[in-house]
């Protein structure tokens, strides 16, 4: 089981990083996946996370220069560790200035995800910064746990405001409720709502849009005007609003009527889907 | 005693105080001869620092009133004390290791806040080396390591062996660094053997400071990182090192059996100094106690280790009490 990769562009460097953090402020602890062509960070919904799971995808040929893996075996060419996402995001964040950034898999005191920075010098040869971060090696027979989402049979699926003003609303809404209520129609109309003993708010977004999914069987009959709505843990609505650094190219969320919301944002090379459960 | 100082020398006093701050909770004031001292030490008598202001850096300089009386030494909350004076020379540590000041805090800038301890070396091929340093009850496979690796040529003066290396505290470190930053001054380290303390100094035509720093005395670092066999005790980083990837050896292992922690290489007595220092005696085969040694009165132990037999003052009060 082998794996480098080499990143020497700046741009992509930061990206990497941006996603790291991003990914870190989701995660205390998930599994980074790696195939010969992608990256997945990986969280699935155990009840430790609230039932909350994450599945993060990037393209590797987009970030790195060198990008090489031997997996577990011939027929199963991959690799999955768990890993501490923040142990990643404050090694890239010693990468600022950096020539190059290698990563590779490395065996020390124990399995390790070594990243070692390049970083200018004023003398004949750069200076080394080398951080060793732990990490787990998950065996093959528990693979079946981390296997991509399918997208859920949704009532509605609708496209989100801007996520700043989304995330500033629920900020202050998360003083006053520990749920919120986040309602969708086939219309472009979302509507958050908290509720309590002394008081409701609800702020509502219109004209967002719809986006057109293959199958669209089921919705069709469905009448526009109608909500779908889910009752979710603000904190962990905030959570997600609050790690992304970067506005997406696309961002849409599924909501099955009382069940689940699964939010998905798209960026250039990264896919990034999040799963809230509904309370009940 | 009257001291009075203007312009841009009060912001190097302040400067010069917030560090002592970063070492001790009080400033021992002396006016001497050749300049005011400013002086602490740390709790555990591990960390002693001091600075002297020559009378030029004053415009009015004046030790003691009448000329001829006993200049007064204070502690910050101005009452009568003794003198406090570590034993120390520079002069008598092999190693030295001289860089602007710039270099060595982006040296240190990898580091977490966080981090106590690091150890500072000389790897084979002459390269500088600043590792995170793991304290013991850490646990080896949760913690990350860093290591910051620079070419000796950054430094104005490089003479120690390779495999020279010492483990000290960083933010204590930090305290002076920050200093010498500011006044835009290259930073002297003298160390000697793990267990001698370490001596930082700066100075320029107005000032000097001499930190003084306890030094963990574990032998070598083999016993911070247990190694496996085939790999370096000192783990540096070639520029293009790919070369020590092989995990299957351990996923053999893992699928095989259960993996244990290696064991961790006991830490030997040092030989006694006879003239200065002591220290405790080491059980062999023991596992490392983390101890730094104190400068002062007697030698300091990880809270849980029952304490050895008193050891020798190095520093007596000067009035004779203690």
């Amino acid at each position: 089981m082998r794996f480098r990769a080499k990143i020497v562009d700046l741009g992509c460097l930061n990206h990497f990083t941006r996603v790291s953090n991003t990914i870190s402020k989701l995660a205390k602890t998930c599994t980074l996946r790696l195939s010969p062509d992608k990256l997945y960070f990986i969280l699935s919904d155990k009840v430790a996370n609230g039932g909350v799971s994450m599945w993060c995808e990037l393209g590797q040929g987009n970030f790195f220069d060198e990008f090489q893996m031997e997996g577990v075996a011939a027929d199963h060419n991959e690799i999955y560790l768990e890993l501490t996402p923040e142990n990643l995001s404050r090694a890239l964040k010693t990468a600022q200035n950096a020539k190059t950034v290698k990563i590779k898999l490395t065996n020390k005191h124990c399995p390790c995800l070594t990243v070692a920075v390049e970083l200018p010098s004023l003398s004949s040869s750069s200076r080394i910064v080398t951080h060793d971060i732990p990490v787990g090696v998950i065996p093959r027979k528990l693979w079946t746990d981390f296997r991509e989402p399918t997208v859920p049979d949704f009532d509605v699926s609708i496209y989100l405001p801007v996520l700043k003003t989304m995330k500033s609303v629920v900020e202050r809404m998360k003083n006053i409720s520990n749920h919120v209520v986040i309602e969708a129609n086939l219309k472009g109309e979302m509507n958050l709502k908290i509720e309590t003993d002394l008081v409701c708010i609800t702020t509502h977004f219109k004209d967002l849009g719809n986006p057109l999914w293959a199958s669209e069987d089921a919705s069709q009959d469905r009448d526009s005007e109608n909500m779908a709505e889910a009752r979710i843990d603000i904190k962990k609505l905030l959570q997600f609003l609050a790690g992304q650094q970067v506005n997406p190219t696309k961002a849409l969320c599924n909501i099955v009527h009382n069940r689940i919301v699964h939010f998905i944002l798209l960026h250039e090379d990264v896919s990034l889907q999040y799963f809230i459960p509904a309370l009940s | 005693m009257k001291c009075l100082v203007t312009g841009g020398n009060v912001r190097v006093l302040g400067k010069a105080a917030h560090s002592l701050s970063r070492i001790g909770d009080e400033l021992y004031l002396e006016p001497l001869e050749n300049g005011l001292s400013l002086r602490t030490v740390n709790a555990s008598r591990s960390a002693f620092a001091c600075f002297l202001f020559a009378p030029l850096f004053f415009q009015h300089y004046q030790a003691a009133r009448p000329p001829q009386a006993q200049p007064p030494r204070c502690k910050v909350l101005m009452k009568e004390c003794e003198s406090l004076q570590a034993i120390f020379d520079p002069a008598q540590c092999p190693n030295l290791l001289r860089a602007p000041a710039r270099v060595l805090v982006e040296a240190v800038a990898p580091f977490s806040p966080a981090l106590s301890e690091v150890t500072l070396g000389v790897s084979p091929g002459r390269r500088v080396v600043f590792r995170s340093y793991l304290e013991e009850d850490t646990d080896a496979t949760k913690a990350m390591m860093t290591e910051m690796s620079l070419n000796e040529e950054e430094f104005q003066q490089l003479e120690a062996q390779e495999g020279a290396s010492i483990t000290f505290c960083l933010k204590e470190f930090r305290g002076l660094l920050s200093f010498a930053e500011s006044a835009n001054l290259p930073l002297n380290i003298h160390f000697d053997v793990p267990g001698r303390p370490a001596i930082f100094t700066i100075e320029d035509s107005l000032l000097d400071g001499h930190f003084v720093l306890a030094t963990l005395s574990e032998p070598d670092l083999c016993s911070q990182e247990p190694s496996r066999p085939g790999q370096g005790a000192h783990s540096t980083m070639h520029l293009d090192d790919f070369a020590n990837d092989d995990i299957d050896s351990y996923m053999i292992a893992m699928e095989t059996t259960v993996c244990e922690g290696a064991a961790v290489a006991p830490c030997t007595p040092s030989p006694l100094s006879e003239e200065e220092e002591a220290e405790p005696s080491v059980v062999p085969g023991t596992p490392p106690l983390k101890k730094f040694r104190s400068l002062f009165f007697g030698s300091v132990l990880a809270p849980t280790e029952p304490p050895c037999e008193p050891n020798p003052v190095l520093a007596e009060d000067s009035d004779g009490e203690g």
